[in-house]
């Protein structure tokens, strides 16, 4: 299941990709009618806004899997292989209360911007809930993911068994070798 | 000031149990916040990480990240060094300079000093067995000059100070610019000196002929390209800098598709790196976005700023403790962590002793630069060794010392003359 679930996280990070690709096509375009043919269409900053935010929350599970997310090793090297175990048992409970309440929150912030109908103060009036709803999502996929993981970690201090997803001793300089 | 303490005694403890620096910030702003907090604070968490999501200039992160990978992966980065390579090595110490100088001149554009430090690793350290060069100093200069992009423009880190400050990032950008090649200079000058000196090479100069040499420029000519683009479109006001970088990027595409480097494979190999250098940037930053919001909410962030103000210091005195404070974090924190963390709280005292908000950013990203290099956590230091997969670090390390301390007299060159600066920044 692990595995599904890396493979969809990178599948997001492919849809972040052309989201990117697509804002960067609309603010040059925008920026060089703006300067050249003195048109301005609008509205591409106000777009390229919602992808960032959909892009940050789709790309988080990616990162988690890669383990990009930066920890400090100076006594984890250190510690026995078990004690290790929980660390990462409570690196993710830590990372997994900070994005409850994001997501939480953040599904108040959609459902604020339901009721209330809420539309954003550019010419393109964006139905806010849309984006939201999008960037709320990337969230909640990014909190089940960490959820999974804490289970495995959990699983892993009571079974002493390895887990490799959730250590943080995975060799990062072969990781830039292989990108290169 | 007891809540001061409490929250730097959970955030070190939650650092050195290595719990990702993102949840470790947002750890302290949950505790300081739930304990010391009398109304309901995380009400508007939603909302303010929203809007930080949501911020068109951090826009410009992904899209100079976009730009470094699609050089990077396409291969446009290791013809800069060889090219640099025949027009410096005349110069006693010769391919030192053309590890300085390749490196500041890619990480200034990749933006990613990791990723300038890998790659010039990988394609400089053959040649230094070929002409028999020093292996610590050899590296050195490869750790140390991959640092200078991140005061070189355009830099994510002067993005993200000018976030957090809410300071000018054009400003930011061209007084980022002098100190930069300055102390790129002052690196290739110190190297000159050794060079003659003590031997840094068994192999005597390699000749190169004029025509090789012009025509190696063609392999200089995309990141000159790109350079003028992003920069003359940020000071002519033809563009943002957010647009700009969106104009980088789409002119480093045309550029790779000329040179027929353009394949499926680089742009998703592109999309991957970008998106994890994002998401882990991003994390640490709407995680930081919520502590300050926390410490803001409960006035620690005023009650820091009296407390420095009753001590009656001298702003001198005041930088000196700062600067010993971040290289002392700078030892144990990775960088952009350390900014992060540091920037709110420190920034606006800064700023209110009477410092200028652009000549305390040069100034702290310079003292950063120097953590990127410093043991036992210099991120640099890490990858050039583990690309170069011989030796010891401890020579990497070693090769660093020299650099450092020419970073140091950086710092205190811009105490002195502050003009290094702030000349450019009135024009802009």
């Amino acid at each position: 299941m692990l595995a599904n679930i890396k493979k969809l996280s990178e599948f997001f990070v492919y849809i972040c990709g052309i989201l990117l690709f697509t804002s960067v096509l609309m603010i040059s375009i925008e920026v060089i009618l703006r300067k050249f043919f003195l048109i301005s269409f609008g509205g591409a900053d106000e777009i390229s806004g919602y992808i960032l935010g959909i892009s940050i929350t789709w790309s988080l599970s990616y990162v988690l899997f890669e383990k990009m997310h930066i920890r400090i090793d100076i006594i984890y090297t250190k510690v026995s292989f078990q004690i290790q175990k929980i660390f990462d048992l409570i690196a993710l409970l830590f990372t997994f209360s900070f994005v409850a309440i994001l997501t939480y929150f953040s599904y108040d912030v959609i459902s604020t911007s339901i009721i209330k109908n809420s539309a954003a103060n550019t010419p393109l009036a964006t139905p806010l809930w849309i984006p939201q709803f999008l960037w709320g999502f990337g969230l909640a996929f990014f909190l089940v993911v960490i959820s999974i993981l804490l289970f495995e970690a959990f699983k892993t201090v009571i079974t002493k068994k390895d887990n490799s997803y959730t250590d943080i001793l995975k060799d990062e300089i072969q990781v830039i070798k292989d990108e290169l | 000031m007891s809540l001061v303490l409490i929250s730097i005694v959970i955030l070190l403890i939650l650092l050195l149990i290595s719990v990702p620096v993102g949840s470790t910030i947002a750890g302290v702003g949950i505790i300081v916040g739930y304990f010391f907090s009398d109304y309901p604070i995380f009400e508007s968490v939603g909302e303010i990480t929203w809007s930080v999501s949501t911020d068109f200039l951090l826009l410009s992160i992904p899209f100079f990240v976009l730009l470094g990978e699609i050089l990077l992966h396409s291969g446009i980065a290791k013809n800069i060094y060889f090219s640099l390579h025949k027009w410096l090595s005349w110069l006693p110490g010769g391919l030192l300079h053309a590890n300085i100088a390749s490196s500041a001149i890619f990480s200034s554009i990749s933006g990613s000093s990791v990723a300038t430090a890998a790659t010039i690793t990988t394609v400089a350290m053959p040649q230094s067995e070929k002409y028999g060069y020093k292996a610590g100093l050899f590296a050195g200069t490869i750790a140390a000059g991959g640092t200078l992009g991140i005061l070189i423009p355009p830099s994510i880190n002067l993005i993200v100070y000018g976030f957090l400050t809410n300071t000018s990032i054009p400003k930011l950008f061209v007084a980022g610019l002098v100190p930069g090649l300055l102390l790129a200079l002052l690196f290739m000058l110190f190297i000159l000196i050794y060079s003659i000196f003590f031997k840094a090479s068994t192999h005597g100069i390699v000749k190169v002929s004029w025509k090789e040499k012009f025509l190696a420029l063609k392999d200089l000519l995309p990141i000159a390209i790109l350079f003028i683009l992003i920069m003359g479109s940020i000071y002519t006001g033809f563009a943002t800098p957010t647009e700009s970088a969106a104009l980088g990027v789409l002119a480093s595409v045309v550029i790779v598709y000329f040179n027929g480097l353009l394949t499926f494979d680089v742009i998703k190999k592109s999309i991957r790196g970008t998106m994890k250098t994002t998401g882990m940037i991003m994390f640490i930053i709407i995680a930081a976005n919520f502590l300050n919001f926390v410490l803001v909410s409960i006035g620690l962030t005023d009650d820091l700023a009296y407390f420095i103000e009753d001590l009656n210091i001298s702003k001198y005195y005041m930088l000196a403790i700062v600067t010993v404070i971040f290289i002392i974090l700078g030892l144990f924190i990775e960088t952009l962590s350390l900014m992060v963390i540091t920037i709110p709280i420190v920034a606006p005292i800064m700023i209110t002793m009477g410092f200028d908000p652009i000549w305390f950013g040069i100034y702290l990203i310079i003292l950063i630069e120097m953590a990127l290099i410093t043991p036992p956590v210099g991120l640099n230091l890490y990858v050039v060794q583990g690309i170069r997969r011989k030796g010891n670090i401890v020579e990497v390390m070693k090769g660093c010392i020299p650099f450092v301390i020419i970073m140091l007299l950086m710092a205190i060159l811009l105490v002195i003359f502050p003009q290094i600066t702030l000349y450019l920044v009135q024009y802009v």
